[in-house]
This record gives structure tokens, sequence and C-alpha cells, in this order.
């Protein structure tokens, strides 16, 4: 008993501190009211390190998009968060069905929208699909990114992203790194994305998650790539790879009782060897698991007009894809 | 595993200390020690963990034969083959390397032909660390200091201690083994509560200071074109560097009090030294105490006369400096060291402005030391990232996209908590650490308090290697 007592004397100030810290953080729960994201430990916010876009974009998706409803959870590459929009397919399914964009970028890796797929279908219990959406320019080869970090702090530790106090982080930088309240604004390097990013403290975060949340996470990339015939030649394609991962995503998707879907993104280029490789092995993997739904062709050729660059659909090319994708999902799961 | 990494503060290290305060069997102890010690060293790369059995095994055995023997040749035997074989494992995996790539380079220049194979293995983290602890062992028991231990479980457990497994300190068999294998004492929470605020305090130095650190040398490499940003970086890389490795050392000195065990200490506020050899005993303490015992007194020390001490001082900080990594800038900057030794040897520049100027020139004299050690930096810095031409001449750098002022001020903030702890602990010729237990309570409170803070808001979200795990 003596010994717990003075044990208890010693640890007193850090009991304190223990109180203290709560305390804060309470707080800054009631009277912080920044975007959720920024809680996210995907955003470095060094000093004067420029925050890669691809980050804040699959930190918006994770904090600010993953809480909506949704029962067909669609994670992937930015040939699906460019290329689908929820609203438009949702129309089209049967009700009780609603689709959410989670699709992220390349350097979120798959290791990475397999994470978000698992923190997704944690969050979504009651989600009856996962949608697989990725090129087939990546689904067989390895992208360097931050893949593990999604896993690390959205899978395997989730509760870290979960201080309040952290959405104070972006005004404690700001004033701290560059002398001044900018509203929270991020230092991000805006060169892979969109128009007018540029690597300076000029963009409102929260503008971007409203914009997400107002679409039901598609995004609007303006890529533009003169079209020229030309064969796929997927680069550095491994055909193992592409069995390996639709095996681990199928798992995931089993482990919650949900279904897999599996779109591989619309292409303007022309068939070859390497597409057909992918091709026979996906419908051989399908052929081992038949439960999977492709509500598309595997490869699925469209007008050329209508993508961006190799991947990307434009805004107008993503509308007519949601629509064929929404009555094709339709059809499947109606079957 | 990395003591940054969630796993390691989330689940092993909590995971292990209850483990350890649950078994009551004095025997299991280095048991569960030695199966911690290989699952934190092997994680995610389990092949290393071979290399750490085959270098502790072999030592143990031929400590115990060497023990056991009267006869010197068998002895002599014993030692040769202790020293063939750990060397033999530091050249094939941190040298060979490096050296054939030379020596094929010679050869083209010569007009030769043929090619030695390179080995492309990478290099198993903390190897330099264990072989010399390995080591130390064996030589302490050739020297009659030591008797040899007789359950290999005590010394797999010596050499696998995970806290400073992969960077040290460089613990002695007399001093670290009797703590692991002694019946345990009460819990003693005055010594768990210092374990805990040292674990903080040294992840506080690596991920706010040390990495952020790491952040602005990257930012200076990418900015050369700006006048003065050479001297940001090697001002950076000097805090860096040593943030980096205090506080790995100070994390693994607070891990090791949780399980009761005290550690060396391997720092005591080294840029404030006057002089070389005041550097090299607040420096790395255990490595350059082995130098001293291991290297430097064998070779003869100072007991031969002055041309003998000098090569002995050249010699031993040359293969200090091939320690720390295979490169031509590390040897330079060991015997960069080596020549500074030696000419405040001949020259006591500190002892002339001390006794000049008192302490003004105490002052002066520890000022004009810091500005030799970080040019000895810039050669280490150099060591693991390029040429002297890529890091200093404008010429090879991309236009810069901020100013010295944006530098300059970036090395203030995140440097300012280590000077102003550093004055603090040099005053009572101590570290930081040291003073916690003498804080008031309110004092530790808001001192937790604000280091956790200033983790989670400023600490580095990348995960930047701890810079002596590469040697």
């Amino acid at each position: 008993m003596n010994s717990f007592i003075s044990g208890f004397k010693i640890f007193a100030p850090l009991c304190v501190a223990v109180i203290c810290i709560a305390l804060v953080e309470l707080l800054c729960a009631a009277f912080v009211k920044e975007p959720a994201f920024l809680e996210s430990p995907l955003l470095h916010m060094a000093y004067r390190k420029p925050v890669r876009m691809e980050r804040v974009n699959s930190a918006i998706k994770l904090h600010s998009i993953m809480p909506l409803p949704g029962s067909i959870l669609q994670v992937g590459d930015s040939s699906g968060l460019a290329g689908v929009q929820p609203r438009i397919v949702n129309a089209y399914l049967p009700a009780g069905l609603g689709l959410l964009n989670l699709s992220m970028q390349v350097p979120a890796q798959f290791v990475g929208h397999e994470s978000t797929a698992e923190a997704a279908l944690r969050a979504h219990p009651d989600a009856k699909y996962l949608l697989l959406m990725v090129s087939p320019f990546h689904i067989g080869r390895d992208d360097e990114g931050f893949g593990e970090d999604i896993e690390r702090d959205y899978v395997r530790c989730p509760w870290v992203s979960a201080l309040p106090s952290l959405r104070a982080r972006a005004l404690v930088t700001n004033l701290v790194f560059y002398g001044r309240d900018t509203g929270g604004r991020l230092l991000m390097d805006g060169t892979t994305i969109g128009e007018g990013n540029g690597p300076v403290l000029s963009k409102v975060p929260r503008e971007e998650s409203e914009e997400l949340k107002g679409t039901l996470g598609w995004l609007k990339l303006n890529r533009h790539q003169d079209f020229v015939p030309h064969p796929c030649g997927l680069p550095n394609y491994n055909d193992g790879l592409v069995t390996a991962r639709l095996e681990r995503m199928y798992d995931v998707a089993a482990r919650h009782r949900t279904r897999l879907i599996l779109v591989l993104g619309p292409m303007k280029c022309a068939p070859d060897g390497e597409t057909e490789k992918l091709e026979s092995t996906v419908r051989r993997f399908q052929s081992t698991h038949p439960d999977m739904v492709i509500p598309l062709p595997v490869f699925d050729a469209i007008n050329p007009a209508d993508l961006g660059d190799d991947v990307h659909l434009t805004a107008e090319g993503s509308r007519r894809y949601s629509e064929r994708l929404g009555a094709a999902l339709r059809h499947a799961l109606v079957q | 595993m990395l003591f940054n990494s969630f796993d390691f503060v989330f689940f092993f290290l909590p995971i292990t200390w209850a483990l350890y305060q649950l078994v009551r069997l004095t025997w299991l102890r280095p048991v569960l020690l030695t199966i911690s010690g290989y699952v934190f060293y092997a994680w995610g790369r389990p092949w290393i963990a071979l290399l750490l059995f085959a270098s502790s095994t072999t030592d143990f055995l031929l400590g115990l034969w060497m023990d056991g023997t009267e006869n010197r040749r068998a002895r002599q035997g014993f030692l040769l083959g202790s020293l063939v074989f750990n060397l033999g494992l530091l050249g094939t995996f941190k040298y060979s390397g490096w050296l054939f790539a030379n020596l094929n380079g010679a050869m083209t220049a010569a007009g030769l032909t043929w090619k030695l194979p390179v080995l492309t293995v990478p290099l198993p983290p903390g190897i330099s660390f264990y072989t010399f602890q390995s080591l130390a062992y064996i030589i302490d028991i050739y020297r009659r200091k030591l008797r040899a231990h007789r359950h290999i479980w005590d010394y797999w457990s010596f050499v696998a201690f995970f806290p400073q497994l992969f960077a040290g300190p460089i613990e002695r068999a007399g001093h670290l083994l009797p703590q692991l294998t002694h019946p345990r004492k009460r819990v003693n929470f005055r010594a768990m509560e210092w374990g805990l605020f040292m674990v903080l305090w040294g992840l506080l130095k690596k991920v706010v200071v040390a990495d952020n650190m790491g952040n602005l040398v990257e930012l200076c490499r990418g900015n050369m074109a700006v006048h003065g940003a050479g001297m940001v970086l090697a001002l950076a890389f000097t805090v860096q560097i040593y943030a980096d490795f205090s506080g790995y050392t100070d994390i693994a000195r607070g891990c090791a009090r949780l399980f009761g065990v005290r550690l060396r200490r391997n720092f005591l506020t080294p840029y404030f030294s006057c002089s070389p050899s005041e550097f090299w005993q607040r420096w790395h303490i255990s490595l350059s105490s082995w130098i001293r015992d291991y290297l430097y007194i064998p070779l003869g020390g100072n007991r031969y006369g002055a041309l003998r001490t000098v090569r002995n001082v050249l010699v031993t900080m040359l293969l200090a400096g091939l320690w720390h990594g295979a490169g031509w800038f590390f040897i330079a900057w060991g015997l960069y060291h080596g020549l500074l030794l030696v000419l405040y040897r001949l020259w006591p520049l500190d002892a002339w402005l001390k006794s000049a100027l008192g302490d003004i020139g105490k002052v002066m004299a520890a000022i004009c030391f810091f500005g030799l050690t970080v040019a000895g930096w810039v050669l280490f810095y150099l060591g693991s990232n390029g040429t002297f031409a890529e890091v200093f001449f404008p010429a090879y750098a991309a236009a810069p996209a901020v100013g010295l002022g944006a530098l300059a001020y970036g090395l203030c903030l995140f440097a300012l908590p280590l000077v102003l702890t550093d004055w603090l602990g040099y005053r009572k010729n101590r570290e930081f650490i040291d003073l916690w237990p003498h804080l008031p309570p309110a004092g530790k409170t808001l001192l937790y308090v604000l280091v956790f803070y200033l983790i989670v808001m400023f600490g580095a979200r990348e995960n930047h290697e701890f810079i002596y795990f590469r040697f």
C-alpha cells in the first residue's frame, strides 16, 4: 500500500499533465472549427516544405468524405477519382444503394487503396459492395508513394489522428513558421493537379474539402494531352502482381461480407499483347471468384475525346462514363 | 523497428515491459529480453537476425573456451578467431562493396579489364555496434579482466538487449551483463518515471529537432545558390546529427531504465567543448572509450614519445572515422579530428585563452572549437551525401526558392530548444535529462505538456531513419 501511495506521488506530475492535455483537447474539440482532415498525419506541414497535393486529397477523402453515407464504396487511383461522379451513378442504382467515391491517386499506391478499403468498410458496416477502380496502367506495376502511411495511420493505428488539437496544427505551424495567421492554408505542391495551385500558401483546403463533399468524392482534373493513336503497351506490367492484388482486395471485401466490383479505367489506346494478358488474368481470376462483379468490359475502349490524357476522363467524359457505369451496375447488381 | 514508430511506442515497448514485469523467474528474463531483442532487430528483415545470432554465439563459445584454458597460444588463437570473425563480418557487409568498387576504379584507370565482384547486400543496421560490444567481451576475457559467462541466454540478451542494439551505447559486459542476470529488484517508480521522461525527451529531440533539421538541410541543398546557404546547411547538419544520435541514446537509456537497467552515458553537452580531447570525452563516449581502451592504449598510447603518440592518435582516429562508414570523407573526418587532437596537444589554444582571458577565454575557446567541429561535420555530411562540388558550388544548384533569412530562421527555430537545454545541463556538468529528478512537480507537469504538444504540432511526419543506424 505504501509503495502504491509513493508510486502515485512520483507519477502525480504525469497524471496532472494528462489531465491538462485532456482539457486542452476538450477545448480544441469545442472551439477549433478547422476542417477535420487537417488532423491527418499524412499532411507533413514541415518548415517551408510543400505538402504534395495527392496527400492533401487523400487526407480529405479519409477524413471528410469517409463519414458520408454509402453502400458501394469505391477505392482506387485517379482514373476513378476523376472518372466517376457518384451523384450521376446513384440516379441509376436501385433504392437503398449509394456510391461513395473514395478513390485517390497513384502515389497512394495499391497498399493505400487496400487500406482505404479496409478503413471505409470498418466505417460503413452496412456497406454491400467494394468497388475497385484502377487504371490498367497501374494495376500491374509498382508505384512509389505513401501507401504505407495510410495503412499505418488509418488501419493499424487509426486513433493517432483523433486528437482534436491536431486541427489547429496548420494554424500553429503557419504562425510559427511564417509569422502570420493564414487561415489554416497549406504550403502545397500543386504541380501535379488542377490549375493555379503553386507551391505557395495559396490554397484554402476547406474549399476543396467542401467541393469534394458536394460531389461525393469526384474531382475534376484539368488534363489535356493531344491524342495520337498508339498501342497501350502497359509499362512495367507484372502479371503476377495483378492476381496478388485482386486476391488481397477480394479478401478485404470478403472479410467485411461485401462483394468486390472491379472496374478497370477506360482506355483510348489500342489493345495489344499486354492488355490481352491483363484481360485474361482478370477473367481467370473471375472464374475462380465467381461472385466478383465486372460490370463493364475489362478492356474498355471509349471515345478518345472523353479522356484528357491516357488515364483521366474530362468532366464531360466522366459524366458520360458515370451514366454508363450507373446503368451497368444496375444491370449487374439487380441480376 | 524504429524507436519513433508507432509499432515500437504503442505495442512493442508496453508489451515487452509488461511481460518483463510479470516474469518472476530470474533465468527466464534473459530469455524474454533475447527474444524481444531479436523481434525488435529483425522486424521486417528476418535474415539480419542470423548475423546477430552468429556473432553473439561465436563470441560466447570462443569466450567460454578461452576462459577454460591456460594455454597462451590457444587463448591467442581464440582471440584471433573472434577478431577475424567479427571484423570479417564488418568487412564483408560494410566495407567490401566500397573497397572493391574503389579497386575496380583503380584497375580501370590502370587499363585492366578484370573486375572484382561488388557485394550489393544492404548493410545490416547496428552491425558496427554489436560487433564492437561482442569484441570487447572477448578482449576483456583475454586480458583476464572478465570471466566468461556460462549461460548462453544471458550472453545473447547482453548482445541483443533491444534499447542499445541499433546504435549503442556500446556497453561493456562487466557493466551490463550483471544488471541483466542478477535477481530482479523491486520496481523502482522513480527510475521508471525518469526513464519515461528520457524516452519522451529523446523522441522530442528526434522528431522535432533532428528530423526538422533534416528537412532544413534538404532545403539548403535545394537552394545552394543563396549566399550563406552552405553555412546554414553545415550548422543545421551539426544540430541534426547531435539531436538524432543523442535523441536515440536518450530513448535507449530511458527504455533500459523502465527495465531497471542503467546504460552508460553517451553524450555530455559536446558542443560546449573547448578542445578536441574534451569533445571526445563528451561525444559518443562509449565509442571513444572503446577506441581508447582497445586500440589507442594497445598501440602504445602516449607512452613511447611524441612521434609514436602522434602516429597512434592519427591511426586511432582514422579507424574511428572508418568505423562510421565506408567512404573517403569518413576517413578524412577521422583524420581531421586526429590532426586537431595533435595540434591542440602541441599548441593548447584552449589553455592559452583560458589562462589569458579567464571565463571570456573559455567562451572564446568553446566558440573556436565549435567552428572546427562544424567544419568536421561538413566532411561527415559529404561522406553519405555526394561530392564536395555538388554541395558547395552554387553552379550545381537550381534557382533558389527561399532566401537566407528563411533558412536562418528555420535553423534558430529548431535549434533553440536544444541549445537552451544543453546550456542548462552544461552549467551543472550534466545532461538536461539528468536535471529531471531535481525539478519541482509543477515544472515536471509543464515539461510533460510542453514536450507532448511540441511533438504533436511540430514533430516531422516523415520517417527519417536514425543517422547512426547507417553505421
